[in-house]
């Protein structure tokens, strides 16, 4: 009996050494394939940039957070022009579980005035793996990424933490070389050329938005901790096509949820825009859209901000 | 709690830990430990139905008591008739009460006489299909004297709730397990370090196999109006290697489980994809329950003595029942159906018995023959799961028209071929392919891995066991997955 333990106990070992062989192995080959458990960056994201400048920023009046509709919807210089000082952390399908992990990072270092979280609503029933593998192939690892992958948990996180450690601890560190992308240094913002819908006439089949559990959990996260330093949030949802926004079923009560946690204005029903003209495709607006939306929400906050706005994004 | 997750793989340490370290010497607190232990992992999903459990077991055991006692053949009728009228009740119950009701009020209905009744939101116990015919066969091996009546009441209700098999089978005869729990157990590292063998293998038919079968099987099923037949052709393949996976995955799961605790419990599939007709791989799949159905339905109905028109009907009830009892829904007696009309040719010309040694006896690969019958028979089969998956008769008959219909269009064939390239990738064909490799090496041996356990040097084996749990970590889905069987 002691022997069968013993030898259980030295096949765990090295199975656990022949796995992490296998996962090494995959990850500098560079393999993707479907259905893998395993997904390597193949060139690393603008998540990179953002959080090599997040790092020597000084406080900024608003903080941007969010998915990409955040990086490629708030314009940074628009604020600038208008007199605030503004970043935008948006980073690729970021989810509620990463926003709590950025701001568990950054935020007392970048102390921003007011914080605007883009609430992109399909976020909240997201698994989270493709921005925690944007984030593992970005950023550090440390304990913050750890408890980021326990929360997803899901095995391509798990693999992706365990690749980009090994690649951290033996100091291959991923360099950004594609300089004709856009982003605008200290900034984070994609500066672009206008392109129009090309996703017009799709339709979306009409659905309830899942609330994931552990994504509710992280929003409240967010939440808390922003009121711990007194630094006010404000939610918004960023304009999509109407086709979009209508196919989500159970919006109002995702809205109210929201509206008991936070300040909430939802730029689709105080904007009108033109679902060809001011979209990029079915998610993002262009930068026509883009400086229309910022414009308003300027325009509010130099107004007093959100409290005067309730009325109007309530549609009362 | 599934095989499957976290859960398990927690509490099966713990449980094995407390077995040999803590109650090992002791027969009857290792009995105990059984009980406790699969009352916990049954608990774990629903506990409210252990309670069914409990007195299933009690019931069982006390008529068992009594036909011990008993020798009036009239009492001992009645006593029989007793358990099995109670265990099929609660079976018919919770299994067959609405599509009984469904079916009387549409009968009702088509003669003109509408009639309105509520239906009951009726949850199936997991695994109750199992357990019931499980202590059946104890009361009706105890009335053919086959069985002592069992005396010590904590090894009876170990033997009805020993989870391993508790769920899902196989379907243990009362004549095979309920001994085991009277004899005292010696640790065996060979038969332990083999169990977790059988164990890995099963855990990757599952959790590959299985679960990345599935959601191509799902999509092409749940869609079949938009796809070709040969698109329709490879969900009905996918299907088939999904329920093999799951279902063979769980009992080699369960058995390699058993055997980590000493028990040894019977064979369910031996290979069943390499059989070369009908009547080969129904001695090859699901063994537990055509065994079942052999000795308590088919030899009590007359068996295979008799005339034709005899042996026939026996055949005949033998499938239909075998259909009814994975499930209430007419698609599930269709499918028995169509495996009685395959069988039927090889009974009436007595050709039944002619596949009784393992395929290619001898050689490494099998000969041009015995290929093209393995895949007529495939083939076969992979008809007769479309019943088994559809959602209902029409589903199933339109699947199949269509897949018939459709397979000599050419254009669907780049419609299948999209859906491959793109869609499900060449990893979950090159899965399926390796399953294969390593059952036909296996096909002689208890279970696919037996043999890598004579492979030597030792780091040779532990390499390829490694590689499998690689394989699992690389293409286990992240969801909660359960395994088919439990609904039956």
């Amino acid at each position: 009996m002691k022997g069968f333990a013993r030898s259980v106990l030295l096949f765990v070992m090295f199975a656990s050494m022949f796995y992490a062989g296998g996962i090494l192995t995959l990850g500098l080959a560079r393999v993707s394939a479907l259905h893998l458990n395993f997904k390597f960056l193949d060139s690393p994201s603008l998540t990179l940039l953002r959080v090599g400048d997040v790092q020597n920023l000084d406080a900024v009046d608003v903080l941007f957070l969010g998915s990409s509709r955040v990086f490629m919807g708030f314009d940074t210089r628009i604020f600038n022009a208008h007199g605030y000082s503004a970043f935008n952390l948006g980073t690729v399908a970021q989810t509620p579980v990463q926003t709590a992990m950025l701001l568990d990072r950054y935020l007392d270092g970048i102390a921003p005035g007011l914080v605007v979280y883009e609430v992109y609503l399909e976020g909240f029933g997201n698994d989270g793996v493709e921005s925690a593998i944007d984030m593992l192939g970005s950023d550090r690892i440390d304990m913050h990424a750890w408890q980021m992958v326990n929360t997803v948990r899901n095995p391509t996180a798990y693999h992706a933490f365990f690749f980009a450690w090994i690649e951290e601890r033996s100091g291959r560190l991923l360099q950004f070389t594609d300089d004709s992308s856009g982003y605008l240094p200290m900034s984070g913002y994609i500066d672009r050329e206008v392109k129009f819908n090309g996703t017009m006439g799709r339709t979306y089949p009409h659905r309830d938005v899942e609330v994931l559990g552990q994504q509710w959990q992280a929003f409240l996260h967010i939440v808390e901790k922003l009121k711990e330093r007194n630094i006010p949030l404000l939610l918004v949802q960023a304009p999509v096509p109407s086709e979009r926004y209508d196919a989500m079923t159970n919006r109002d009560s995702i809205h109210g949820l929201l509206r008991s946690q936070a300040d909430f204005l939802d730029f689709n029903r105080i904007l009108t825009l033109d679902d060809s003209l001011h979209f990029e495709d079915d998610s993002h607006l262009n930068q026509t859209g883009a400086e229309v939306f910022n414009l308003k929400l300027i325009e509010l906050l130099a107004a007093g901000h959100p409290r005067e706005a309730r009325q109007q994004n309530s549609g009362q | 709690m599934l095989f499957n997750s976290i859960d398990f793989a927690l509490f099966l340490p713990v449980v094995f830990a407390l077995y040999w370290f803590v109650f090992q010497r002791s027969l009857k607190a290792q009995n105990l430990l059984i009980v406790v232990a699969s009352y916990v992992f049954y608990g774990w999903w629903d506990w409210r139905f252990l309670s069914l459990i409990a007195f299933s077991t009690l019931l069982d055991f006390g008529i068992g008591l009594m036909l011990g006692r008993e020798e009036r053949a009239a009492r001992r009728k009645l006593l029989l008739a007793a358990s099995i009228i109670v265990n099929l009740g609660f079976l018919g119950f919770f299994k067959y009460y609405n599509f009984f009701l469904d079916n009387f009020i549409a009968a009702f209905t088509v003669m003109g006489m509408p009639i309105k009744v509520g239906m009951l939101h009726i949850v199936l116990p997991v695994g109750i299909s199992f357990y019931t015919f499980q202590t059946l066969s104890y009361s009706i091996d105890v009335y053919c004297r086959k069985l002592e009546p069992s005396k010590d009441p904590m090894a009876f209700a170990a033997f009805v709730c020993f989870f391993p098999q508790l769920v899902a089978g196989p379907i243990e005869r009362a004549t095979n397990l309920l001994p085991q729990f009277f004899r005292p157990r010696i640790f065996e590292r060979a038969k332990a370090v083999d169990g977790l063998r059988q164990m890995l293998w099963g855990m990757f038919k599952k959790v590959v196999i299985a679960d990345n079968c599935a959601e191509y099987a799902n999509l092409i099923f749940n869609n079949s109006s938009d796809y070709s037949g040969s698109t329709l052709a490879l969900g009905a393949v996918l299907f088939a290697f999904q329920i093999y996976g799951d279902f063979s995955g769980y009992s080699d799961i369960a058995i390699g489980c058993s055997r980590l605790f000493g028990f040894d419990l019977m064979r369910n599939f031996a290979f069943p994809y390499f059989s070369r007709d009908i009547a080969e791989f129904w001695r090859r799949w699901h063994i537990s329950l055509s065994t079942w159905f052999r000795d308590y339905l088919y030899i009590p109905l007359g068996g295979s003595r008799g005339g034709a028109r005899t042996k026939v009907r026996n055949t005949f009830i033998i499938f239909l029942v075998s259909g009814f009892w994975h499930g209430a829904n007419w698609t599930f007696i269709a499918w028995g159906l169509l495996h009685a009309l395959f069988f039927l040719p090889l009974l009436l010309a007595s050709r039944n018995r002619d596949n009784l040694t393992p395929v290619a006896l001898g050689r490494v690969m099998p000969s041009f023959g015995e290929l093209r019958r393995m895949l007529g028979t495939f083939a076969m089969v992979c008809v007769a799961w479309v019943f088994f998956r559809a959602e209902d008769l029409g589903h199933a008959t339109r699947y199949i028209a269509d897949m018939g219909t459709g397979l000599l269009a050419k254009a669907g064939y780049v419609e299948t071929y999209n859906l491959i390239y793109w869609d499900l990738g060449y990893s979950i064909p090159a899965l399926i392919a390796f399953l294969l490799v390593i059952e036909w090496k296996g096909r002689l041996d208890r279970h696919a891995l037996e043999f890598f356990g004579f492979l030597s040097p030792r780091v040779v084996r532990w390499a390829f066991y490694s590689f499998i749990i690689l394989l699992i970590g690389l293409f286990v889905p992240s969801g909660e997955s359960p395994f088919i069987y439990f609904q039956f």
